[in-house]
């Protein structure tokens, strides 16, 4: 009789031990799957939003806005900020060939 | 359409476009080639970006309710820009204003707009906010949450003035010239002597306006003022430059201010900034290196970032 047991104890340990691999396996190879699926997609994501700029940085005005009372570009992000011109205008005294005003 | 105009080897022409007048100037092209080139931008503008065409991409997305629309490069390049400026002015030039706007009463093409109604009262308050908006590079789709509606009127017409300045000299080889109803992008080989433009608070000049006229070499020339597009409701005058952290017209100091940059959008998103930052705006003008004039609505002038100031009237900021 207590031989009967512990065989059927031992047959019924083989049974789990090869269900956990079973599943460990089947896991790890979900696992792998998901991961080269996912992996491409998230390193060429480029979706624009507003916290935009993905790590939530949000300026790029050109200045650390230190004392300039304005409140504004207080942070930084890789944004080279405003294209500020070559050269200043300048008073003329030729004919104007166009007029910037309000619209 | 008017017919095109010769002075000293430059060439002319004006049109009516996106609500306002669009002009060419070339300096030796074909300036038929040229206004060709220009209408086939502003359509191409018109068709992407506007709030007042049912048929438009970004009308289309305006009534999505939440869900992605996909759109085309013009559109995209369009809302990268609008997002642009958002982050460089920390939300101060926000394209979600366009409830606000409609709430206000700007609600058409300006033209179709009464200027004089009755007495209306309206409840605003902060904009949603462009960190609203979903631009997907990969799907070339645009989304933003039921019941925003995004406006680009602070940022398309001056990208439509790069976008055709660049093209022009491209295809023809020569320097150019557009203005779209006061904002100014040069493009091409430099002109000797720059380009004279003349700046004052109406891009349709009365002659009562404090003027001058400067020259600018490249980039663009953009001036925002809250003394043309505007109406009245009762007593109350509303304008077009929203503040997004109220949802009302912006009530600075400032009634115009014109900016010179490296790019007629830069310029164009940094002067209607200093109109809704009010008085620290010649100052973060100055900051981020930007030349700018800007009139007061008692007419007095103020400049900053080295704009060339007449020796009567400067008041230079540091």
């Amino acid at each position: 009789m207590a031989r009967h047991s512990t065989h059927a104890r031992d047959a019924g340990l083989r049974k789990v031990r090869a269900t956990t691999k079973w599943i460990a396996g089947g896991a790890a190879g979900l696992v792998a799957v998901f991961t080269a699926f996912t992996l491409p997609h998230a390193n060429s994501s480029s979706t624009t939003t507003g916290n935009g700029s993905s790590t939530g940085a949000s300026q790029g005005n050109g200045f650390d806005g230190s004392g300039d009372g304005s409140g504004l570009g207080n942070s930084q992000n890789a944004d080279p900020g405003f294209q500020t011109p070559d050269q200043a205008p300048s008073q003329s005294n030729q004919a104007p060939v166009a007029r910037s005003g309000g619209s | 359409m008017s017919a095109p105009t010769r002075s000293g080897g430059l060439a002319g022409a004006e049109l009516q476009a996106l609500g306002t007048t669009a002009r060419v100037v070339v300096d030796g092209g074909s300036i038929d080639d040229a206004r060709a080139l220009l209408v086939e931008e502003l359509d191409a503008i018109d068709r992407a970006c506007s709030r007042f065409r049912d048929d438009s991409e970004l009308m289309a997305v305006n009534r999505a309710d939440g869900r992605p629309v996909v759109i085309g490069p013009v559109l995209v390049e369009a809302v990268e820009v609008a997002l642009r400026a958002a982050r460089l002015t920390e939300g101060r030039v926000d394209p979600t204003v366009g409830r606000a706007l409609v709430v206000l009463g700007y609600d058409r093409d300006f033209d179709e707009l009464e200027r004089l109604g009755p007495p209306l009262v309206v409840r605003t308050g902060r904009v949603p906010g462009w960190q609203a908006v979903e631009l997907d590079h990969d799907r070339s789709t645009l989304r933003v949450p039921a019941g925003v509606l995004l406006d680009l009127g602070a940022t398309a017409k001056a990208l439509a003035a790069d976008r055709a300045a660049h093209r022009i000299a491209a295809a023809l080889g020569c320097g150019v010239l557009v203005s779209l109803g006061g904002d100014v992008s040069l493009a091409g080989p430099r002109r000797a002597g720059g380009w004279p433009i003349e700046v004052t608070d109406d891009h349709a000049g009365r002659v009562t306006d404090p003027r001058e006229t400067v020259s600018l070499a490249s980039g663009g020339l953009a001036t925002s003022s809250t003394t043309v597009r505007w109406w009245a409701r009762g007593d109350e005058v509303r304008h077009h430059v929203v503040d997004p952290a109220s949802g009302r017209p912006a009530d600075g100091p400032f009634r115009t201010v014109s900016v010179a940059a490296g790019a007629c959008v830069d310029a164009n998103v940094a002067s209607t900034a200093a109109l809704v930052l009010g008085e620290d705006a010649p100052r973060w003008l100055a900051h981020v290196g930007l030349p700018a004039r800007l009139v007061d609505h008692d007419g007095r002038v103020t400049y900053t970032g080295g704009w060339g100031a007449p020796h009567t009237t400067a008041m230079e900021i540091a």
